[in-house]
């Protein structure tokens, strides 16, 4: 794949160039200011972008202003948003454009390499990756009636993963079940929250994705 | 005798090197002299149409432009004097620009730019005029034999001296030289003169109220409030992008480690070793954090020790007068020490980075009511703000205090830098 890193810390930049190229990856180019980002993205037409949010010169969200602007120019432009904290405004702008080739992951997740190197993957083939974190602002309890809670733990678990932007075998894998028994419990999940079943893949995380949203702005 | 004659040479020769700049104030301050004539008549004239209204129009353009005069004269002055000549809360970046004239430091401003405006239009003007008229009759005389015959009879060729004949002429070219001296004697004296009294008059304090004193420690509280913030946002971003970004590479490091046991143990012992180097970078970049927010030796170790080490570190060879050698001196409030830490700090970085002095002095002096700071070098001089010199940065800090920044820096040097920070309650 050719990557696009940007990054503003020398450390993590050098880092991560390391981490593809030893994967056997090509970083097309490391960009380290947001005003160089959106040319660079638009010049390179990477596989897969890698962008921390928070970019020189203002150090607020240029980076994914950028990416904004890219995939709204660009909309087939797998990016991978890195970010420091988990902000959930952040990750509701980029799902707004849509859900295909998107990715918001905590920076810590660098760290779980296989993980992080998984979820860069599934970007690049037009798959979602949205970090646990997110996912658990999304299903936070909260005061009300609460749809979520007819679940079981275990469907909860599947549905958090769905909501990751996991396929049905990843999720078999992380929960050591058999791939039939996911499917079964997916189509509980749906029957319990009452929505239609949709045909697999990222329609599927898009449909999870608005239902969990329509619940935390509720 | 022979040494006595060298003296005199010297002196004439420095009175010779002096008298064109001198010259060149007394000239520009006649100029602005009866400039300030004309615009004392024109505000008086503005005042009285504000009877009938329309000098109400014209008023703010007029305050403005009164200032904006007063302040050139500043400049020319500072030039003048080698240092720089500032009103008092003049630079105060947290005075009212809404209803600028319920600021009680823009009204000083004010009085203090129409005081001195009404005596640089009149006795300024009268001085410049007597200096240069000494010239002007000096030129006048030494230069009689060349032009007196040109004259119609019936004309004074020179004023108190009528030269009708080559004699006179010789005469006056001779008291010429003697009109000369004088001239290029007192010409310096009187622009010194000119230019102390300007700056006393430009840069006058006002005689402030409780109310104008309250009014200040407000102002200034708030900048304190202000530097504050600025500061917290300063750190949180270091934190976030300098020191959590280098954990997350380390992090990123070790995973790639884990990796490495599993498919290519080979690499296993290189990768190890750039982990140690990215966290030994990380480490180093925390250290540098912390001394900005305050410097360990600081709270261990107190002001004096903290300044010596500052000294001690810097590129240009710098001697420190310390008060308190004899014993521990007075600690000061931690806030204060390190405002004046930051000051010693960044001046001595000027001096090493702008001066290209050879030698540099540190003074400092803790008492119950305040710190003084003092930092001189032997430099070219020459420092102003705004030439990346960090000073604004510097009087803000100092302005939360209520303290004060004096930089004399003439072209040649020395510079010195003097800041007062008061910590009495």
């Amino acid at each position: 794949m050719r990557v696009l890193i940007a990054e503003d810390n020398a450390l993590l930049r050098e880092g991560l160039a390391l981490l593809l190229t030893s994967e056997g990856h090509e970083v097309c180019a490391a960009v380290e200011h947001g005003d160089d980002l959106l040319p660079a993205l638009l010049d390179h037409r990477p596989d897969v972008a890698v962008v921390d949010v928070r970019l020189p010169p203002g150090f607020r969200d240029e980076g994914l202003r950028a990416a904004v602007e890219a995939r709204r120019r660009l909309p087939a432009l797998p990016v991978l948003i890195l970010s420091q904290y988990v902000e959930h405004a952040y990750a509701t702008e980029l799902l707004a454009q849509s859900a295909t080739g998107v990715g918001y992951l905590l920076k810590d997740r660098v760290g779980r390499a296989e993980e992080f190197l998984e979820a860069l993957r599934r970007v690049a083939e037009g798959g979602t990756a949205l970090d646990p974190e997110v996912i658990n602002h999304l299903m936070a309890r909260r005061t009300g009636p609460d749809p979520l809670a007819a679940l079981t733990p275990r469907e909860r678990e599947v549905l958090a993963l769905m909501a990751e932007g996991h396929n049905n075998p990843a999720i078999a894998r992380l929960l050591f079940l058999a791939e039939s028994s996911v499917n079964k419990h997916i189509g509980h999940i749906f029957t319990k929250l009452g929505m239609p079943t949709p045909d697999s893949g990222h329609r599927r995380v898009l449909a999870v994705l608005t239902y969990l949203r329509t619940l935390a702005d509720r | 005798m022979r040494a006595a004659g060298i003296d005199a040479t010297a002196t004439a020769r420095s009175a010779l090197r002096r008298f064109p700049s001198a010259a060149g104030y007394a000239l520009r301050c006649l100029a602005t002299g009866l400039g300030a004539l004309v615009a004392s008549a024109l505000l008086l004239v503005v005042l009285a149409l504000c009877l009938v209204g329309l000098g109400l129009l014209l008023l703010p353009g007029a305050v403005h432009l009164l200032g904006r005069y007063a302040e050139f004269h500043r400049r020319l002055v500072g030039r003048r004097l080698g240092s720089e000549v500032r009103a008092p809360y003049r630079d105060d970046p947290f005075r009212s620009r809404t209803s600028p004239l319920r600021d009680p430091a823009v009204r000083e401003d004010l009085f203090r730019d129409l005081r001195w405006l009404l005596a640089h239009g009149t006795v300024g003007t009268a001085l410049c005029a007597a200096g240069l008229t000494l010239c002007s009759h000096a030129v006048n005389w030494l230069t009689a034999p060349l032009w007196w015959r040109l004259l119609p009879a019936e004309r004074d060729a020179v004023i108190l001296l009528n030269v009708d004949s080559w004699p006179v002429a010789a005469i006056a070219a001779v008291g010429g030289v003697g009109y000369a001296a004088l001239a290029v004697a007192v010409l310096p004296f009187l622009a010194d003169l000119h230019a102390r009294a300007s700056r006393r008059l430009l840069t006058a304090p006002g005689r402030e109220s409780l109310a104008q004193r309250v009014h200040r420690l407000t102002v200034s509280r708030s900048a304190a409030l202000d530097a504050h913030a600025a500061e917290l946002r300063r750190i949180e971003r270091d934190l976030h992008d300098g020191a959590q970004a280098d954990l997350v590479a380390v992090s990123l490091r070790l995973g790639m480690i884990r990796r490495a046991l599993a498919h290519r143990p080979d690499h296993v012992a290189e990768l190890v070793d750039s982990t140690q180097l990215v966290t030994e970078q990380a480490l180093e970049s925390l250290r540098a954090l912390v001394r900005g927010i305050h410097p360990p030796v600081l709270a261990d170790r107190g002001l004096t020790e903290a300044v010596r080490s500052l000294a001690a570190h810097c590129a240009v060879p710098t001697r420190t007068d310390l008060d308190g050698a004899a014993g521990p001196p007075p600690r000061a409030p931690a806030a204060a020490e390190a405002a004046a830490y930051f000051v010693v700090a960044e001046a001595l970085t000027n001096v090493a980075r702008h001066s290209g002095a050879s030698t540099a002095l540190v003074r400092l002096r803790i008492t119950a009511d305040a710190i003084a700071v003092r930092v001189e070098d032997d430099g070219r001089g020459g420092a102003a703000e705004g030439t990346g010199s960090g000073l604004p940065g510097l009087r803000r800090r100092v302005a939360a205090f209520d303290g004060t920044i004096d930089l004399s820096s003439p072209p040649g040097g020395p510079t010195v830098l003097e800041v007062d920070i008061p910590c009495a309650s």
